[in-house]
């Protein structure tokens, strides 16, 4: 429909079945994602502190340094994933790294001792877990009605119109690990000290939806 | 507002578009201060308090984590930086939409990053916002349906031949003016700047941090309603371009002044109702213009 | 971790050089337009901030605060 959304193609890396290209688009979400994934690499989480309500009394909460260990790996391998489905050129592998966010979302926060973040990291694993449904039928779609899964060729127009459900269905699933209005969850999670780890959660999705708005207009 | 290839001082654009942001903003709180009835601030209020905060006494706090405490700050201002070279070289208006969605990020970080719990449900509240970014992407969908490309460059020459898309989208410049409207101080949906979190994400940045927000606010403010006034008016000059800024300025201020701050719940059901008002209005140009 | 002013100076000379520069290289026509912006995006936030740090940090002491009556 639309002639080069995120703009002409810099690079083109085909390896195979793999393919990495970059659009003045893409760059830009992949530097963004590897500005915050370097800084949870090099910054230490922050001491929340609660005020308890209807006194003077605060208290400040110590991450430990095994859990922080373990939620730095999430958030890195989150960072990673989200950097792959931004340079990612395959629909099947872009759903891939999709699923991985959603994953090692979970993970980031797993590690927090409070029952409240649990919870919403359970109901948000849920969501995510049924978002996936969609995801993976949309990109079953993508590849039967065009025969591929490269967007370079859905850019070239050679290949039949995908189907506005394969479409819908790939945005749902995205959409389902966690934007509006599904990020109810989500936002519940954030009660978790660890500032660097946490961002990570909420940049994923983002950059994963702004990824998934260029690759449904392609087609 | 073209795309240029040479010729143009860079550096004395960006300071020049971040000091007159920064007057718009100031223009903004005198308009609804008189608009109350009281004597407000004068128009540069803005530019002062940048400079005032940063004469200030800095320091990070100790529960923060301070590298992002501090690179947030350096984010913030980058990320509208980029977006203003986007929108002087008449780039992809995707691009100028994922920097604002990104946005979001940073403010998130900032309230993140200090440890204070007022900070903390700034942030959260931020996220919770994210309601107000659907209806900018139907917008630039309703866009692309018409100028079927999302550089901004091939959207002004499509205003050139067609007439300005404000008349002929005009649901579609409603719902962006009210995605402005979202990231405006003082108006019904800044909930992420709520008094009772005493100043929402921004609490804990003080002094030279603050200061370095500020200039992220005008460069904001700047970016935002330029990319306004270029997709949905068109290709304007210098001049009227300021005069078109002026204009939306006394606009917002009127809707900020008018209205009362909504509760979280409320503000998000409202942005909410507008972005399915939009899915409709989207599905409806779509099976008009490409039937 | 405190910072000396003159090396937050020092710093600030550095980035506004590299702002002034891109932008002229560009003014001139010598490097295309994404490439000055890429520079500037990086440059510009530490040139702000560490302008203002050098005009804020005192070579004295700080003042006394006011501890309460």
């Amino acid at each position: 429909m639309i002639d080069l959304i995120g703009g002409v193609p810099l690079f083109v890396l085909e390896f195979g079945d793999e393919l990495v290209y970059f659009t003045p688009y893409t760059i830009t979400l992949f530097l963004l994602a590897l500005t915050f994934t370097v800084l949870v690499l090099i910054s230490r989480p922050e001491k929340q502190i609660d005020i308890a309500f209807g006194g003077d009394a605060y208290r400040a909460k110590e991450i430990s340094i095994s859990e922080m260990r373990f939620r730095r790996f999430m958030a890195i391998a989150c960072g990673l994933a989200t950097m792959g489905a931004m340079v990612t050129g395959d629909i099947f592998n872009f759903t891939l790294f999709t699923a991985m966010v959603g994953i090692t979302n979970v993970g980031i926060v797993a590690a927090v001792k409070s029952p409240h973040v649990q919870d919403a990291a359970y109901q948000y694993g849920l969501v995510a877990l049924a978002a996936t449904v969609p995801l993976f039928a949309g990109a079953a779609v993508y590849a039967a009605v065009t025969g591929s899964l490269s967007m370079i060729e859905l850019m070239k127009g050679t290949v039949p119109a995908v189907p506005l459900i394969a479409k819908g269905m790939l945005m749902l699933g995205v959409i389902g690990e966690g934007m509006a209005p599904f990020y109810a969850a989500k936002a519940e999670m954030f009660r978790a000290p660890g500032a660097p780890y946490v961002i990570m959660c909420s940049l994923s999705s983002l950059l994963i939806f702004l990824r998934v708005v260029e690759i449904v207009m392609l087609g | 507002m073209t795309s240029r290839s040479s010729g143009t001082d860079m550096i004395a654009e960006l300071v020049l578009a971040t000091l007159f942001g920064l007057l718009l903003l100031g223009l903004h709180r005198k308009l609804i201060a008189r608009i109350q009835r009281r004597p407000g601030p004068p128009v540069w209020q803005e530019i002062l308090h940048m400079l005032k905060f940063s004469f200030k006494t800095t320091w990070i706090p100790k529960t923060a984590s301070p590298v992002l405490f501090v690179g947030v700050v350096l984010i913030a201002i980058g990320i509208w930086t980029a977006a203003f070279y986007v929108l002087i070289s008449g780039g992809s208006l995707l691009v100028i939409l994922g920097i604002y969605m990104l946005h979001k990020i940073v403010e998130h970080g900032f309230g993140l990053s200090s440890g204070s719990p007022y900070g903390k449900y700034g942030g959260v509240r931020s996220v919770i916002s994210a309601a107000s970014e659907i209806p900018l992407f139907v917008s630039v969908a309703v866009i692309a349906v018409y100028t079927r490309s999302l550089d901004l460059s091939v959207i002004m020459q499509y205003q050139q031949v067609h007439g300005p898309l404000l008349i002929i989208a005009f649901p579609a410049a409603c719902a962006m003016f009210l995605v402005i409207l979202s990231k405006m101080p003082f108006g019904p949906f800044s909930i992420v700047e709520a008094k009772e979190l005493v100043s929402g994400y921004k609490t804990e940045h003080f002094g030279i941090w603050r200061a370095g927000l500020e200039i992220c606010n005008g460069l904001k403010t700047f970016v935002l309603l330029a990319v306004f006034l270029a997709v949905f008016i068109g290709l304007l000059s210098l001049p009227w371009l300021l005069v078109g800024m002026i204009l939306m300025i006394v606009l917002l201020a009127f809707a900020c002044a008018v209205t009362p701050m909504m509760s979280p719940f409320d503000s998000v059901t409202i942005q909410m109702l507008v972005t399915g008002l939009m899915l409709g209005y989207a599905a409806v140009v779509l099976m008009v213009v490409h039937p | 971790m405190k910072m000396k002013k003159t090396t937050v100076a020092r710093i600030f000379w550095v980035g506004a050089g590299v702002c002034v520069i891109a932008s002229g290289l560009y003014f001139m026509g010598m490097i295309p337009l994404f490439a000055c912006a890429a520079l500037l995006v990086v440059a510009f936030p530490v040139t702000i901030l560490s302008l203002f740090f050098s005009w804020m940090a005192g070579e004295s002491g700080g003042d006394i605060p006011f501890i309460g009556y």
